[in-house]
């Protein structure tokens, strides 16, 4: 049996993508949760390299997709990391739910970010 | 030499010359970096001006340029640099270097005129992304501000969250076509369609839901809209005035590109999705604006609503009326911001709706010019916020269009939606012209400083636009 199949690649990236979306709204350091989105962002590229790989293997299109993606990960890793450098300049603090200064006005604070 | 390029190169090299004024001049009050943003966005437009008339190929498809995408550009560059004359003093104000923001909204400006463009996935994501990273910036700019810190990073997330979605349904699209030209896609995806080739549709339309997700999170469509009012309230109103403005109309002008385009043979299933996103913003937009005090908020809820109406025009596939919708939103919201940029006292902006009171007695021009934005934003006949709606809505029940099952209920919905939204903008109003400074128990009218020009000019500009579309042009149909 060969285990090397699109389906499996496929669910292997579909698991990827869930535990990192898990991080995403589960997770409550920040940097915990942009640790996440690059485990969802590598799942995504690990389909997309995958059905190159398998079904349309003649064609490289995909793998510029995939290598963009990598730097726009990275892009978007450092806007992030500099944000929360802000954020703990700040709060002192980088938990999620200590940053929620954000909500209807007369409202109690809010679940924070 | 490509004239795509040459289009592209003031943008650029206007991003670069910012660069060295940085280094060279870093103060925060300058207005050099102004001149040169707004002269590269309009040379940019002059460039776009100069194409061949036709539908153009450049770079072997990655960029495809239609007329509905030019017009969408020239939109965009034209509120981008709006937005650039409103920021002068008011970055002043917010102790914002002036020429870091502007490098940042420039940056925006070239991903919005590259997302109108697109014409093969990579191109599309990148100019996502390029709309959409600046775009957390902007939000959490005014970094000594822990609501603006939080506001940004509130938008990154969820915003990173849903560009990943989006990365995937552009993946299974690939997956299922083989394709990443939209064109070839669309020939693609119609061929599967008319043989039933079963496990391609659907990956296909697996990934057309993910990328419809991702762009309703992105824009704000109920219910994926929680994060837009804290946004909005924690982010400054320069700010604000792009990511408000010229950027829902890029994006919501590309998802119209791409479902009538790459995705025109899955219509079965992108029309009714528009649909249910209209009727949910519809009604969870007003329930919840009409509860708000903030200013921003409750904006932030119109825009929902806003977004509502915008999704019914896109499902109607008619270009024309989107365009005219875009447009005449994108000029009412920087109006919008315009006058809050004007209301503000040198300390503090206004955000609470007791702020505004007594603002019809005492500056008469600025209320008087809020208030048409505010009954376009209602949608009073004469204004281009009616013309819009009114043309939506005859599009969308065209009777040789096969629109989908609850069509005429969910139109009713939405005309009783904008019924309601009356009620919050008519508290605005209300607030500025009749009630007293003394009813309400709190301090007088805000302090308007002086009328600075560029805010006299973006908002005498909206309002002349506002009425001139809603009187004077006539839609295809009305």
């Amino acid at each position: 049996m060969n285990l090397f199949s699109l389906p499996n690649c496929l669910a292997l990236s579909l698991t990827l993508v869930l535990i990192g979306s898990y991080g995403v709204f589960r997770r409550r350091s920040l940097i915990m949760v942009l640790l996440s989105i690059e485990v969802m962002l590598n799942g995504v590229n690990l389909s997309m390299v995958s059905f190159n790989f398998f079904r349309w293997g003649t064609i490289e299109s995909s793998h510029y997709l995939y290598m963009l993606s990598i730097g726009v990960a990275a892009v978007e890793a450092a806007v992030g990391l500099s944000m929360i450098i802000v954020l703990f300049k700040n709060y002192t603090d980088i938990t999620r739910e200590r940053i929620s200064r954000l909500n209807e006005t007369g409202a109690p604070a809010g679940d924070g970010i | 030499m490509n004239p795509y390029v040459i289009s592209q190169a003031p943008l650029v090299l206007g991003f670069a010359l910012l660069l060295i004024v940085a280094s060279f001049r870093p103060h925060q009050k300058e207005s050099l970096s102004g001149l040169i943003s707004i002269v590269a966005l309009g040379a940019t437009a002059v460039c776009m001006w100069f194409w061949p008339p036709d539908v153009t190929d450049y770079f072997g498809g990655a960029i495809h340029v239609t007329p509905v995408g030019r017009v969408l550009a020239y939109i965009c560059l034209a509120l981008t640099a709006g937005a650039m004359l409103l920021s002068d003093e008011y970055l002043n104000k917010i102790h914002v270097t002036a020429v870091d923001w502007r490098m940042v909204v420039l940056a925006v400006g070239m991903g919005m005129v590259n997302l109108c463009l697109a014409g093969d996935l990579p191109t599309l994501f990148i100019a996502y992304e390029l709309v959409s990273i600046p775009s957390y910036l902007l939000a959490g700019f005014s970094h000594r501000d822990p609501r603006s810190n939080e506001a940004g990073m509130k938008y990154l997330l969820l915003g990173a969250f849903s560009s990943v979605l989006f990365l995937l349904g552009l993946s299974f699209v690939y997956g299922a076509t083989g394709e990443t030209n939209l064109l070839a896609i669309h020939d693609k995806l119609a061929a599967a369609v008319s043989t039933g080739a079963a496990a391609d549709l659907v990956l296909a339309k697996v990934g057309l839901a993910l990328i419809l997700g991702a762009v309703f999170f992105k824009v704000g469509v109920a219910p994926f809209h929680t994060w837009l009012p804290d946004v909005y309230q924690g982010s400054n109103l320069a700010s604000l005035a792009v990511i408000a403005s010229p950027v829902k109309v890029a994006v919501f002008g590309m998802l119209g590109m791409l479902l009538w385009g790459a995705f025109e043979p899955l219509a079965d299933l992108w029309k009714p999705v528009l649909l249910c996103g209209a009727a949910i913003s519809a009604v969870m937009g007003n329930l919840q604006g009409i509860r708000q005090t903030s200013m921003k908020r409750l904006v932030a809820f119109s825009a929902v609503v806003n977004a509502g109406f915008i999704l019914l025009g896109i499902m109607a596939h008619s270009a024309t009326v989107v365009i005219f919708y875009l447009g005449s939103y994108g000029i009412m919201s920087l109006g919008t911001w315009a006058a809050f940029m004007a209301m503000g006292t040198p300390k503090a902006d206004v955000d609470e709706l007791s702020d505004l009171t007594g603002l019809g007695r005492n500056h008469k021009w600025l209320a008087l010019a809020m208030t048409i934005i505010l009954l376009s934003f209602a949608g009073i006949p004469l204004t281009s916020g009616f013309a819009a709606k009114f043309g939506v809505l005859l599009e969308a029940l065209r009777p040789d269009m096969d629109t989908p099952r609850h069509t005429v209920q969910v139109l009713l919905l939405s005309v009783v939606g904008g019924l309601i939204s009356f009620y919050f903008y008519f508290q605005i109003v209300r607030a500025m012209w009749i009630e007293k400074p003394e009813s309400r128990g709190s301090k007088a009218s805000p302090l308007v400083p002086e009328l600075r020009w560029n805010y006299v000019f973006v908002l005498a500009m909206s309002v002349v636009v506002i009425i001139s579309l809603g009187m004077f042009l006539r839609l295809p149909g009305l």
